[in-house]
């Protein structure tokens, strides 16, 4: 493990189990988050966001779930190894994640105050009181206003952005080092949205935390995030540092979602879109897994698997033509 | 929340007075005429006679519901034909006998079965699932009485451990009261065992697929609390209409047992008031009944506020 990384997710395959078959949901998946850095994934519905996402705490369903291989070291320790105790103590308060529903991540039955003063009772083992009163704290942490009141409320009470927030305040709780946000904003309105990713942006700075943005949406990745990666069909087809990705897209499916971002200047009839469909699981495709919707695809595109190609600062891609054309630009420079 | 309660009770009004007149209606809705039918065979004509003035049956039908709603509401619910009470009483002297069966078998059976209910959900489609649930469907499927005449062929006569029959009152000690109860009460128990764990875990399998018990994990819950507080809690309104409604099957089913045992509660009375003809005590046993299960709906329905947040305020 590099010094420089707080996580490292290497060669992670996750299988689900359906109809008796195991299917690989996601396949060799590569990641590294530095300290303080905010890591974006980036792909359409059906990629493996997510599944990536609940490896790193291990909160698929246990029975259906297989991770085939792969190493997630997180200071030193591999996390898919780790004791479930130990895991325990982790979940929470060192790596703390946010979902993408927030109308259904909070328990109906406990009050806010509870909830939120679990996590501080569980690992800094505060008792009711202290926790209530520091649940306190993070509400006015993450502005919701008139948090004295609030914590005694329960959940339904709330708007889907305010419970958002009560998530976030639930999972800065313990001062994690890393906070794993799926989804944050998809099922909230625009400008709440716009409020929650500020407010994340400003926790990141304040606790110095390195976080893992998943979005499907190019637009949020772009403004917040400062490392991307882009997931196609349970694979990381391309990453990047910085605006790397957005000025010279390395991948024809990069390229794609790019083309599909909605542009108030561009004036267009219709929106871009990527023609056709992820595959299913459960039939991959031979090959690179885009070729079927790719405009750029060549005969070796569709019997060949690529491997991850290192283009040297920081970029990498699992497009061989691009990547060629890319050595051939450079070679002639 | 005081007024949610007053609202519940005031709606039971109604409810209970719907009660009040299919019981007497039903005297109505016999064939023939009831005296004559009261009164059993070879009756003479004086005595049948006597019996329609006994119960008001020359009255005008309008004129007679009257009568008994009057007399029901101080109390009065007539006498019995066969036994030398008034229905009150005789319905009073046996109520604690059923209360009692029913308070123990509730017991036994609410711990037993929300337990295999909740582990059964927990340990999905692993052995244990498949025990508990097994355990369950003998509980549901196997007859009352034939399970009775086992338990009193093993635990009483073969082993002799526990009275096979009878009753002792409370105010004799508590310990022969429960050593007379707890065989029937294990009993009826089984039954409602297997029916409310079979409940219980459905509506656990529900709660352990929702978001909410990811993000319990997630914040770093064990699974145990996991299990109770967070999974568990969300069931307790289905698991309390499970138990009001076994609550009142416990006091108007325990028919069986309560013959079974020989134990002289309400169950035993309706039975007896049915096979002699004994009208006046079909109806009282019929109201009670009623005002039993109208009861326990309310309860249920006041511990749903207490329970779920969600009621609470809409
Ligand atoms: N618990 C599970 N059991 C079976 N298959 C699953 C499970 N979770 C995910 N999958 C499958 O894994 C694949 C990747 O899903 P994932 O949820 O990671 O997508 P995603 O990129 O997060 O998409 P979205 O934007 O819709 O959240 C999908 O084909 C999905 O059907
Ligand atoms: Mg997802």
């Amino acid at each position: 493990m590099s010094e420089s990384n707080i996580l490292e997710i290497s060669g992670l395959t996750v299988e689900f189990r359906s109809g008796g078959r195991w299917i690989t949901a996601i396949r060799d998946v590569d990641l590294t988050l530095a300290p303080r850095q905010c890591l974006g994934i980036v792909g359409e519905s059906g990629s493996g966001k997510s599944v990536t996402a609940l490896s790193i705490l291990r909160l698929h369903p246990a029975k259906s779930t297989r991770i085939a291989s792969g190493r997630i070291l997180y200071q030193g320790r591999d996390l898919l190894a780790v004791a479930p105790g130990e895991l325990a103590r982790i979940r929470g308060s060192e790596i703390a994640m946010i979902f993408q529903d927030p109308m259904s991540s909070l328990n109906p039955v406990l009050t806010i105050g509870e909830q939120i003063g679990e996590t501080l009772r569980i690992h800094q083992g505060l008792n009711r009181a202290d926790a209530l009163a520091k649940a306190v704290g993070l509400l006015d942490m993450v502005r919701i206003p008139d948090a004295r009141r609030r914590v005694a409320e329960y959940p339904h009470r709330l708007s889907g952005g305010m419970r958002q927030r009560v998530m976030i305040a639930m999972a800065i709780a313990c001062r994690p080092k890393i906070l794993i946000a799926d989804e944050p904003t998809t099922a909230l309105d625009v400008t709440v949205q716009a409020q929650i990713l500020n407010l994340l942006r400003d926790l990141r700075e304040e606790l110095g935390m390195s976080v893992i943005l998943i979005s499907h949406d190019m637009g949020v990745i772009s403004e917040f995030t400062d490392k991307i990666a882009v997931m196609y069909a349970g694979q990381v087809v391309e990453q990047a540092v910085g605006d790397g990705l957005f000025d010279a897209p390395m991948h024809p499916y990069t390229s794609g979602l790019l083309r599909a971002i909605p542009n108030i200047d561009r004036d267009v009839d219709r929106l871009a879109t990527i023609p056709g469909s992820i595959p299913d699981a459960a039939r991959m495709v031979p090959g690179c897994r885009f070729h079927p919707r790719c405009p750029e695809a060549l005969e070796s595109c569709r019997s060949e698997a690529p491997a991850m190609i290192d283009l040297g600062g920081l970029r990498q891609t699992r497009c061989p033509p691009r990547a060629e054309r890319q050595g051939m630009i450079g070679g002639r420079s | 929340m005081l007024r949610l309660i007053t609202f519940r009770l005031a709606h039971a009004v109604p409810i209970l007075l719907i009660i009040a007149v299919l019981a007497f209606l039903l005297m109505q809705l016999l064939p023939g005429d009831p005296a004559v039918l009261m009164a059993g065979e070879g009756a003479t004509p004086q005595a049948i006679q006597e019996i329609r003035q006994r119960l008001n049956l020359d009255q005008p039908l309008v004129r007679q519901l009257g009568t008994w709603l009057l007399h029901l509401a101080q109390g009065d619910l007539g006498s019995s034909l066969q036994l030398n009470q008034t229905v009150v009483s005789a319905v009073a002297e046996r109520l604690p006998v059923s209360l009692s069966l029913a308070a123990i078998s509730l017991l036994i059976t609410v711990p037993a079965g929300i337990m295999l209910g909740v582990v059964a959900a927990y340990a999905r489609d692993s052995w244990l699932d498949a025990v508990a649930m097994a355990v369950a469907l003998i509980g549901v499927s196997v007859p009352t009485f034939w399970i009775a005449i086992l338990s009193v062929i093993l635990f009483s006569v073969t082993l002799g451990w526990l009275p096979s029959a009878g009753y002792v009152p409370l105010s004799e000690g508590f310990v022969p009261w429960l050593l007379a109860l707890i065989q029937p009460a294990i009993v009826l128990a089984l039954f409602q065992i297997g029916f409310l764990a079979r409940m219980t875990r459905s509506a656990m399998l529900d709660v352990l697929d929702q978001d909410f018990i990811r993000t319990a994990r997630a914040k770093g819950v064990v699974e145990s609390v996991v299990l109770w507080k967070h999974a568990f809690r969300n069931t307790l309104i289905a698991v309390l209409t499970v138990v009001g409604y076994i609550f009142s099957l416990l006091i108007g089913g325990s028919v069986i047992v309560e013959q079974v045992f020989a134990l002289p509660g309400v169950g035993r009375l309706v039975v007896q008031a049915v096979l002699t003809r004994d009208y006046p005590l079909v109806q009282g046993t019929l109201l009670l009944f009623g005002f039993i299960f109208v009861l326990i709906n309310i309860a249920t329905d006041i511990l749903y506020l207490i329970v779920d947040p969600r009621v609470r305020y809409d």
